[in-house]
């Protein structure tokens, strides 16, 4: 197989594999459900915990 | 006709025009018959070794040949001279090409064609020693299990002609087939006097390959113009190279996905039937809200899927689901939606929506966690929610995803390649592409 013609196609190639590869191993999913996130709950000191929900039980 | 000199093919021998006293220098003597002088286009017969006729006076040919009779050249490691220049013409078409008769010492004739600025180099099995007669198909031949298609058919006339010939072309009566699969070319030759048919192998040859086999400069060849006939399709070798690429590629997909399934295997972190209350203080739908038991995840980063499921009928259920980390309180909050509707209508009975939906989520770090649920329904007789929670779900949406990025470049490649064997066949009367499609 000659890939002299294709080899940009092959570097794109390998980064594809390896982004799919890192897909998998972290549970990235490439079209998630929306979901609104308040990931840094704790961190924002002025954060006024609109969120007036139970975090804990 | 005395002054012989020896060259590294045949004899050069040099004679006088009887008509116009020009010197004529023949580069294949003894072998020469025929020959024809540059000065006045008298064509001229060996009758015997001492004995010269006169034939006839040709048409000046159209253009100078480029490589100069005489002149020695090197094709696939084997010498040539160039005894003759032939300018010819498809009997009912305008159109004419050109050809230079080569001789060789050890491999005999062989010809070279230029048309548009195309080269072909066309040899019997005289030179190309394996080759055998093909295999007719009707439309094709086969010769090495390559399939050569029909590309053109017609009667060559020679228009013009300078150097010399060991025979007297003006008499071939020729019937030419020419059946493709570039850059090789079979050309069959069925002649009437004597009734006969010939194979010979054609191979294209670049400009550059020919300016460096006859050591001249690449400026002094016809320019280019169109597509040649067995030209070679760089889009076709992108194509079959991208083609086999992408399905290693995808091999290779499949092959990783099956080892992350068979080693990150999907785990069940809820699977409950819930029972829910109906409120209405929030609103006339509202239900009141609950928590799941808590669960772990224990990989270092994962996705997350919810089934939920309850039965409505003709009617409709709605949840907010907050995922939260008990650790720092971090929560992804999803709101989805279940309808379910049927009926019967002008004899047909129908049916829309479900009675459960999936809710997918990514990147959820390792961590305890348990599920707020806030359910409202339009039915406010439900009673259940049954929720599934499993992590590490097989991601096929990423699958079949990536599978579709590896067919795009191989699909473009296909359609430019295809696009140029059109243009090909466009010169053609037997093109495959039919109405052009």
């Amino acid at each position: 197989m000659n890939l002299k013609p294709v080899k940009y196609y092959v570097i794109f190639l390998v980064g594809l594999l390896a982004f799919y590869t890192y897909s998998l191993v972290t549970g990235m999913v490439f079209f998630p459900d929306k979901a609104d996130k308040n990931t840094d709950f704790n961190s924002k000191k002025g954060h006024s915990g609109h969120i007036n929900r139970f975090y804990h039980k | 006709m005395e002054n012989l000199l020896s060259s590294s093919i045949g004899m050069s021998k040099q004679v006088h025009c009887s008509k116009c006293s020009a010197q004529i220098t023949l580069f294949d003597f003894p072998k020469t018959e025929y020959f024809v002088c540059q000065s006045c286009y008298y064509y001229f017969h060996f009758y015997t070794t001492d004995e010269i006729r006169t034939n006839k006076r040709l048409d000046k040919p159209q253009f100078s040949p480029v490589l100069k009779l005489g002149s020695l050249g090197i094709i696939h490691d084997v010498e040539f001279k160039v005894i003759a220049y032939l300018e010819k013409k498809e009997q009912g078409n305008e159109y004419s090409w050109r050809e230079y008769i080569l001789i060789s010492k050890e491999k005999g004739y062989a010809t070279l064609a230029e048309f548009d600025g195309h080269w072909s180099f066309i040899a019997g099995e005289n030179f190309f020693e394996d080759f055998k007669t093909p295999i007719s198909y009707g439309i094709s031949v086969g010769y090495k299990n390559v399939e050569y298609k029909l590309f053109n058919a017609y009667t060559p006339i020679v228009t013009a002609m300078l150097g010399e010939l060991e025979w007297n072309i003006f008499e071939d009566r020729i019937k030419a087939t020419e059946f493709i699969a570039p850059p090789f070319m079979i050309v069959k030759e069925e002649s009437t006097k004597p009734k006969q048919t010939n194979y010979y192998l054609g191979e294209y040859l670049d400009q550059s390959e020919i300016a460096r086999a006859f050591n001249i400069d690449f400026k002094t060849l016809p320019e280019q113009t169109g597509l040649g006939a067995i030209q070679p399709s760089k889009h076709y070798e992108r194509w079959i190279s991208s083609a086999n690429i992408s399905a290693i590629a995808l091999v290779a997909v499949l092959l990783i996905f099956l080892a992350f399934s068979f080693f990150k295997p999907p785990k069940e972190v809820i699977n409950d039937d819930f029972m829910i209350v109906y409120d209405g203080k929030e609103s006339l739908d509202s239900f009141k809200s609950f928590v799941t038991p808590s669960f772990n995840i224990d990989d270092a980063s994962t996705n997350i899927e919810f089934e939920i499921a309850t039965a409505v009928d003709n009617n409709w259920f709605e949840t907010n689901i907050i995922l939260v980390n008990e650790a720092d309180n971090r929560t992804w909050e999803v709101s989805k939606a279940i309808e379910y509707y049927h009926g019967y209508e002008d004899g047909e009975s129908w049916t829309e929506g479900s009675t459960k939906e999936t809710i997918m989520l990514s990147n959820i770090p390792k961590g305890k966690y348990h599920l707020n649920v806030y359910p409202s329904s339009g039915d406010v007789n439900r009673n259940n929610l049954y929720i599934k929670a499993t992590t590490n779900v097989s991601m096929w949406g990423n699958t079949l995803t990536i599978i579709l990025l590896l067919c795009i470049y191989p699909i473009i490649c296909w359609y430019i390649m295809r696009y140029f064997e059109k243009k090909r066949w466009e010169n053609s009367d037997y093109s495959p592409f039919i109405n052009g499609n």
